[in-house]
């Protein structure tokens, strides 16, 4: 199998110098795109054309009465969280308690996947895509975004940029992201138009991802 | 040989799908409206130019460092945690995912869709070895039921209507028929979400691979990518050896490129990127990630005049607009990559012999370069590939004999008169105005089609005299 690597580096080695590659420069070429300043006003438009709900939310407790508004009108009486350390907002498990909500963190996907609805927090939002980062780690299970039908997803909208470069240069460095195992951009709900190109929502995740803009 | 090589001639591919106009229109609506949103997301977006320059300019560097990137995307992903294969070709690299199955201990395996799996064929060597292998993705796991081949990069069963897909249902899964699409969604959601709970190991592509970082990255729409690189045990992807780019900044570039130009999304619905297994508090997530890197012939590219092909991105633009795919669709190419890509990926992987006639499947209008996110030279490529199966002794047997007719006419002044004044009489004796008769022999299957134009009355060289003497 070494043997394999060595031999398919050679090769590689060996033909690169023949190799016709129009504008190679052997340095690294370097970002000069302006980024659009994009605000909140951009993000609400492009997510909800997406089909993605978004609700704007003042202080900690408004979000935290929001999310208990949602789930008592569908009357979800169970969700599929991430710890409640992990969504950044403190009144959240103490309204859900009072609300008669049962959360899950952890445990069987088998059983997971039966809950009606999964709530995460999100690390940032992107305005010119209407896309949330969504990173897992300690405690913060992938499936919660997953799993469910519905998805509602608590952020911070001091933590909103204007594209995915404006995200990534704000990060101190490659090791933030390569610190979780697995992140995901979700621009919107789960989508597909495989059958004669007729757009359906949901076909393997959430059909409904409906966001929290808070702060 | 890298890719499998077709069982039936070029013409024979073209006429079967001329069978089927229906399908070929489905093809061209979709196309077309791919093609659209693409203009409209791209002309949106704010230096677009700008930065296909730049995606350009990183993709060249990349494979121009291919080695050196490759060893530092390695060490990563071990960093990482996870598991490092190289493959020579398609056989090493089917015999590394059995061997992981069979450690493993693994009964059923769940795929999101990948062109690199087809490529290497893997289906095929996984349920002979006993294992159930089920695509995930709502188009490939439908061309799967219904014993079909996907026929276009970005949307496998464009040439399926919904009646179709409803009867693959009803005979396959047993269900009542239905054609309506979100009834059809939903079986095929309940159905696959008991394959992705059950499954032991998730096979994955790569859309792009980070050498900084170690990144996995993977495009998805439905959602069926993050399910079967979380559910199961363990998560194999599958990569070409050019799919690296250097940095996260630089995925970021070409993360703007792929979705637009492919379907006309500024994002996939999701993006994932994944480093390596589950971490330690991770709630979920597979124990061991393996990435298997695949040469499989793009050494081969690499080592002359074609090897820019490897800038490819695989977003399927260049399907979208190509006239010679909207006319006979994607099976025609009979191979895994078709449409002007594949007519050059194709027959570098497969050996030209197998794909002699697709470099020569291309009107050359250059509508595919103007559309590419990475502004790859695909005309020049075709005309490079044409000389190679010249070379090769490979170009179709028309066009040889055809041309060392002419090289003999053509060769000599008199003969060269000669010939094109018969011609001229011929012509016009055949027809007045276009010549409409079917011509027999040779030109049969061309005037069959067209109008034979008929030659000038005074051939060129009598031309140019008079006007000298004048
Ligand atoms: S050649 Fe260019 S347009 Fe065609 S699939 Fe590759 S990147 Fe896209």
């Amino acid at each position: 199998m070494s043997d394999s690597r060595q031999q398919v580096l050679n090769a590689i080695r060996q033909t690169l110098p023949n190799a016709l590659l129009p504008d190679a420069h052997p340095e690294h070429p370097k970002r000069s795109i302006a980024t659009p300043p994009d605000g909140i006003d951009r993000f609400i438009a492009e997510a909800e054309l997406l089909s993605a709900r978004v609700i704007r939310a003042g202080d900690s407790l408004e979000t935290a009465e929001q999310v208990v508004r949602i789930l008592t009108e569908n009357n979800w009486r169970r969700v599929f969280a991430w710890p409640w350390e992990e969504i950044g907002c403190k009144e959240l498990p103490d309204r859900l308690a009072d609300a008669g909500v049962a959360a899950h963190f952890q445990g069987n996907p088998v059983d997971l996947a039966a809950l009606p609805v999964g709530i995460t927090g999100a690390e940032a939002a992107l305005a010119d895509t209407g896309t949330i980062v969504v990173r897992g780690g300690e405690g913060r299970s992938m499936l919660a975004s997953l799993l469910p039908p519905v998805h509602i997803a608590l952020v911070d909208s001091r933590r909103l940029f204007p594209c995915l470069s404006a995200y990534l240069d704000s990060l101190p460095g490659s090791d933030h992201l390569a610190a979780a195992s697995n992140t995901v951009f979700i621009s919107g709900p789960s989508r597909t138009a495989d059958i004669e190109q007729t757009l359906t929502l949901g076909v393997h995740g959430p059909r409904e991802l409906i966001i929290i803009l808070w702060g | 040989m890298n890719l499998e090589a077709p069982t039936s001639s070029f013409h024979h591919r073209v006429q079967d799908a001329f069978q089927n106009p229906g399908r070929l229109e489905a093809i061209r609506q979709a196309a077309a409206r791919f093609y659209e949103h693409r203009d409209a997301v791209l002309g949106a977006l704010q230096d677009a130019d700008a930065l296909r320059d730049l995606a350009r300019l990183i993709r060249a560097h990349t494979i121009a460092n291919l080695d050196t990137y490759l060893v530092q995307f390695e060490v990563s992903v071990q960093q990482a945690g996870g598991q490092v294969h190289w493959a020579r070709d398609a056989a090493e690299a089917r015999s590394i995912v059995l061997d992981i199955a069979c450690q493993a201990d693994a009964k059923r395996i769940a795929k999101s869709k990948s062109m690199v799996t087809e490529e290497i064929r893997l289906n095929k060597a996984l349920m002979d070895a006993g294992l159930e292998v089920i695509e995930t993705d709502l188009g490939e796991f439908i061309a799967q039921l219904g014993g079909d081949h996907p026929s276009h990069i970005i949307a496998p069963v464009l040439h399926l209507t919904r009646q179709e897909i409803g009867a693959i249902f009803q005979e396959k899964l047993g269900v009542d028929y239905t054609d309506d699409p979100l009834a059809l969604n939903q079986i095929a959601r309940e159905k696959l979400r008991e394959v992705y709970l059950s499954s032991d190991i998730g096979i994955t592509g790569c859309n792009f691979a980070v050498a900084e970082s170690g990144t996995i990255c993977l495009a998805t729409n439905e959602g069926n990518g993050r399910m079967v690189t979380t559910l199961p045990r363990v998560h194999i992807a599958i990569m070409g050896m050019e799919r690296i780019v250097p940095t996260l900044d630089d995925l970021a570039v070409m993360l703007q490129l792929l979705g637009r130009s492919a379907t006309g999304q500024k994002m996939t619905v999701y993006t994932s990127l994944i480093n390596g297994p589950r971490r330690q508090g991770d709630p979920h997530g597979p124990d061991a990630v393996h990435v298997i890197i695949l040469d499989n012939g793009r050494t081969k590219a690499l080592a002359g005049d074609l090897a820019e092909i490897l800038y490819c991105i695989r977003c399927g633009a260049c399907l979208n607009v190509c006239p010679v795919y909207k006319t006979i669709g994607g099976h025609a190419y009979g191979s895994v990559y078709p449409g002007p890509v594949g007519a050059i990926i194709s027959p570098i992987l497969g050996g030209i012999p197998a794909f002699a006639d697709l470099p020569h499947a291309s009107t050359l209008c250059g509508a595919c370069q103007e559309v590419c996110p990475v502004r790859i030279d695909l005309p020049a490529l075709l005309l490079r590939l044409r000389r190679d199966t010249v070379v090769e002794g490979q170009s179709p047997s028309w066009l040889r004999r055809g041309m060392q007719i002419y090289a003999k006419t053509a060769s000599k002044p008199s003969r060269f008169s000669l010939a094109t004044g018969v011609a001229a009489l011929g012509t016009r004796l055949l027809g007045r105005d276009w010549i409409r008769l079917p011509f027999p022999g040779p030109l049969a299957a061309w005037t069959r089609f067209r109008h034979f134009p008929v030659f000038a009355r005074r051939i060129f060289q009598h031309q140019l005299k008079d006007d000298q003497h004048e």
